[in-house]
């Protein structure tokens, strides 16, 4: 009876323990969460993304003259002296200046708009090249955060529907003090979300799905928009 | 007492490991062609800051004077 009694304590020691470090774990998962109004569904690793594994790759290969760049204005062609004076004159101010600036410096640049069928992601340098379209214009600030100290962790690009122009948007979106800040095109960082459905979301670690999220935690009160639905 | 607790216990870790499971290979490969399909050509016009900041504006002022230098120098006296 006393063995039995002891087992079962035991049992329930094990299976509490089990809970704890459930809960511990969800707690460091968590600590970097985009909620978004949803729940961000770690979906894979950035690298099975093929569109996206190709600019990374593109972007670590431009890197090098990106950095000649830095280290020497004279090896700077020209799409890449405004970035350079940005970097060296951003790369001491507060977090959330670096956002300001890297937010006005990519919003100052041209908008390219690409054929439906040939929406290619462009690089930075290419951006700041060419120009480019809205998903451009969230990668250039990711990049140009990146190159002023933000972790992968902190950045995301966001793909979204966007409720005003009834379109799939991208963004930019920066962890700062514990909120989210979306870089869009059209003004200054922004607190305010409810303009997006977040349906996935990109850095150079991982990839997750937000609508996955809401599949398992719909809200009555959120407007399923017929572009999103289709997802 | 203690059996409604392990059982209920028992049933928090089953459906926390339901939740925490990852997608599988197809459900990934699924939502990853979703998102290859979405074709992101919002059109929003770029809009000025207003919210103007002395120090971020001095450091695009020297952005853009470094750009425009070679456009400067190649201009007709």
């Amino acid at each position: 009876m006393a063995t039995r009694h002891s087992l079962h304590n035991n049992a329930v020691r094990v299976v509490l323990a089990g809970l704890v470090l459930l809960y511990v774990g969800d707690i460091g998962a968590s600590s970097r969460t985009y909620s978004f109004g949803t729940t961000d569904h770690y979906l894979t690793q950035a690298t099975d993304y093929p569109r996206w594994a190709a600019l990374v790759t593109r972007h670590a290969a431009q890197s090098v003259e990106i950095d000649a760049c830095i280290d020497d204005a004279t090896k700077c062609p020209k799409a890449l002296k405004g970035y350079r004076e940005v970097v060296l004159s951003g790369r001491d101010l507060s977090p959330a200046r670096k956002i300001k600036l890297a937010n006005r410096f990519i919003n100052s640049r041209r908008w390219n708009i690409e054929p439906r069928r040939d929406d290619d992601w462009r690089t930075l340098e290419d951006f700041l090249q060419f120009g480019g379209d809205c998903e451009d214009y969230a990668i250039a600030k990711y990049f140009v955060l990146r190159r002023l100290g933000f972790a992968i962790d902190d950045l995301r690009i966001a793909i979204t529907w966007d409720m005003r122009v009834q379109d799939y948007h991208a963004v930019t979106v920066v962890h700062l003090d514990d909120s989210v800040l979306v870089l869009d095109v059209d003004g200054p960082p922004r607190r305010q979300i409810t303009d997006y459905r977040f349906l996935f979301s990109i850095n150079e670690s991982g990839i997750w799905d937000h609508k996955a999220g809401k599949r398992q935690h719909t809200d009555s009160h959120d407007v399923i928009q017929q572009g999103a639905q289709q997802l | 007492m203690k059996r409604t607790i392990l059982a209920a216990a028992a049933m928090s870790l089953a459906s926390m490991a339901v939740a925490e499971q990852p997608a599988s290979q197809s459900d990934v490969e699924a939502r990853l062609d979703a998102l290859e399909r979405i074709n992101v050509t919002a059109y929003k016009a770029p809009q000025a800051d207003d919210t103007k900041d002395a120090t971020v504006e001095a450091i695009l002022q020297k952005a853009d004077q470094a750009e425009h230098a070679d456009t400067d120098a190649d201009a007709p006296q």
